[in-house]
């Protein structure tokens, strides 16, 4: 019959259940710190001094002494999560959705250190893409929540929490000597293990 | 020809529509701390590496964030961070983008708290 021929619309009818199906899908974004933007010469051993550093790129995110020197640490970080979301137009589901989630972080650093009249002795940069995992859950429809931990990328200075800091726990107060957050025991980037090297004292779990 | 009434429909819908839009956007703004007096000129000027001691740097821009003893001297580390963050939440798609900025300065003294170096970030956070 002529009738059955007509054309079945797959586009519209495909769209629909996509927006039925796939409801609240997210995406989140986080950009710490200015990127690193400089020259692979830029800078010169034994002959870049560190007012030269900080007159180009400013001050570190992070310094302290080194030996009888300096350690300076650059650091850039920008993380994505990309979130689907999956919602079923029944019942009391209709006001959930059901979410997966992938996150990554795209990081810069820059480490210089300096001997003790300021030159440069050592300094390395890199760039690279840090997978930050995955994560599920089952949430409110309207709501963006991180389903990926990435806390550790997202400490704040330590100098803006000195009045908490106080308060740690005693083993990490006892460590407090080897602490990294002082400036005058090194540097760690963003995202280190707190179980190991000079955090081991502190007995984090 | 288009009815007064219907032109007002066609008017009344992209109202609605942004209405509906805007209810479902935010921003975010948060600034954590000290003031970044380094940013005004005045407080600038004066100062003079090998002259400009510790404690008028201080008296300049009150105390530092953190203070670092070096071997050879100590260092001022004075940090301002904002957060600026917009999003929408829509049916089909949201969208959360956040910048985390930092406002350095730093200043390096001698053992007689005399200025030896100071820099400050290229990033510049806007003083309210």
């Amino acid at each position: 019959m002529k009738g059955n021929n007509l054309p079945i619309p797959i586009l519209p009818i495909l769209s629909l259940l996509l927006i039925v199906i796939l409801c609240s899908c997210t995406v989140i974004s986080k950009d710490i710190n200015r990127d690193i933007e400089l020259d692979k010469n830029t800078f010169e051993l034994s002959k870049t001094h560190f007012r030269d550093a900080i007159n180009l790129i400013g001050p570190p995110a992070k310094l302290s002494k080194y030996n009888k020197g300096l350690v300076f640490l650059y650091e850039s970080i920008d993380i994505n999560e990309r979130q689907l979301g999956l919602n079923l137009d029944y019942n009391i589901f209709r006001w959930v959705k059901f979410s997966y989630a992938k996150g990554y972080a795209e990081r810069q650093a820059l480490l210089l250190i300096f001997d003790k009249d300021g030159y440069l002795i050592t300094k390395h940069y890199k760039e690279f893409k840090e997978n930050l995992g995955s994560g599920q859950a089952i949430n409110f429809l309207v709501s963006i929540q991180s389903l990926v931990d990435s806390s550790k990328l997202q400490e704040e200075p330590s100098s803006l929490a000195w009045g908490s800091s106080l308060l740690k726990p005693l083993p990490q107060a006892l460590n407090y000597s080897q602490n990294l957050e002082t400036g005058e025991s090194g540097v760690e980037q963003l995202g280190a293990p707190n179980t190991v090297g000079q955090h081991t004292l502190e007995l984090n779990e | 020809m288009i009815s007064t009434g219907l032109r007002h429909k066609f008017c009344i819908l992209p109202i609605f529509s942004l209405f509906v839009l805007m209810m479902a956007c935010f921003t975010l703004s948060d600034q954590q701390g000290v003031d970044n007096l380094w940013r005004v000129e005045s407080k600038v000027e004066n100062i003079e590496e090998g002259k400009t001691t510790q404690n008028d740097i201080i008296k300049l821009f009150g105390p530092p964030s953190q203070i670092i003893n070096l071997d050879n001297g100590s260092v001022f580390y004075y940090l301002l961070q904002e957060k600026k963050g917009k999003g929408m939440f829509l049916l089909l798609f949201n969208f959360k983008d956040e910048k985390v900025s930092y406002d350095r300065a730093i200043f390096f003294f001698d053992n007689e708290g005399i200025l030896t170096d100071y820099g400050f970030s290229v990033e510049n956070i806007e003083r309210k």
